[in-house]
């Protein structure tokens, strides 16, 4: 070892550091495309539409359990009632996810006031709880 | 006797060979082939535009006379099973009219066909659809997976036409399914 050369040991310094940083790039850009794809299926996998669809559709539901319902008079239950399970059975039927909802109070309490709307979605890969959706009367 | 000289450029050599080889891997190991059924961005695109369209179709132009929010264009159309009508509103008016919310796609709208059924719960509790008849061209074959949009519709009218005499009378639920396939 006594005959080793010494000189130039920065170049073989500075060619390692260069080196390591080739690799640490190559590892970055291997992710690169890993992050793209599964972001993509996140993001299909997701049910955000169903989830806006049905928030919208209960809360049409609420807004005509609130005013119209009543003029249906003795039937009215049994007409929230059929929506409630209309609104269950297709979805698991033909959206395979089971839903539910209720409403805080059948009307609202007498002089206005606020009626709450809690909503349940569960569709297997996503879990969607909604709870007091204030309403104002 | 070996000779010792020289020692650190075969280590060197050898560690420069170890980084060589495993940056090759990495490089050759990160070139994925995308193929366009891969990538599923134009299956989001369709979606989320079919989506769209069936929520700006279900919002009512209107007020009726007291102020409440009058039959919604949708709603009219699946009450009247107006199959004709929703393939013009759905395509015509909104997925290729380019100044609609379809125009970054509306490149490849004039190859896109579309079927539509309604689901809904009978008086015997069971649950049945009917289709809006829509004059499709014969094209049932398809380049890509096809996507399937749904819309919830609250309705207060009984729908007529549909040779569906079972449904309920009363206000109900029912979704509109509505399929998109590029021919």
């Amino acid at each position: 070892m006594e005959n080793l050369n010494a000189e130039g040991q920065w170049i073989i310094m500075m060619g390692f550091l260069v080196s390591l940083g080739i690799f640490f790039l190559a590892v970055i850009i291997s992710q690169s495309t890993l992050v793209g794809q599964t972001t993509a299926e996140g993001v299909l996998e997701f049910p955000k539409n169903d989830i806006q669809d049905l928030r919208h559709d209960i809360l049409e539901v609420e807004i005509f359990n609130r005013t119209q319902c009543l003029s249906f008079g003795s039937s009215c239950g049994s007409i929230s009632q059929n929506i409630s399970q209309e609104i269950q059975q297709i979805s698991l039927y033909r959206k395979s996810a089971i839903v539910n909802y209720t409403f805080s109070s059948p009307s609202c309490p007498p002089g206005g006031g606020t009626r709450t709307v809690t909503i349940h979605y569960n569709n297997g890969v996503t879990d969607y709880d909604e709870w007091n959706i204030e309403i104002h009367c | 006797m070996v000779k010792e000289d020289a020692q650190l450029y075969t280590m060197e050599g050898i560690a420069a060979g170890l980084i060589m080889l495993l940056t090759a891997y990495l490089v050759l190991g990160s070139t994925t082939v995308y193929t366009p059924g891969d990538t599923h961005i134009t299956d989001m695109q369709l979606e989320q535009v079919g989506s769209d369209i069936l929520r700006v179709m279900d919002t009512p132009t209107t007020l009726t006379g007291s102020l409440q929010p009058s039959q919604s264009n949708l709603s009219q159309i699946v009450n009247n099973t107006y199959g004709v009508s929703f393939n013009n509103s759905f395509i015509g008016t909104y997925l290729c009219n380019p100044k609609a919310v379809a125009n970054e796609i509306s490149v490849m709208c004039t190859d896109i066909q579309i079927n539509a059924s309604v689901w809904y719960v009978s008086n015997s509790n069971s649950i049945k659809s009917y289709l809006l008849p829509i004059p499709n061209s014969g094209a049932y074959s398809s380049v890509g997976p096809g996507v399937r949009v749904t819309h919830w519709i609250h309705t207060n009218w009984t729908p007529i036409n549909t040779g569906t005499s079972d449904m309920r009378t009363e206000p109900q639920e029912i979704l509109v399914e509505v399929l998109i396939w590029k021919t």
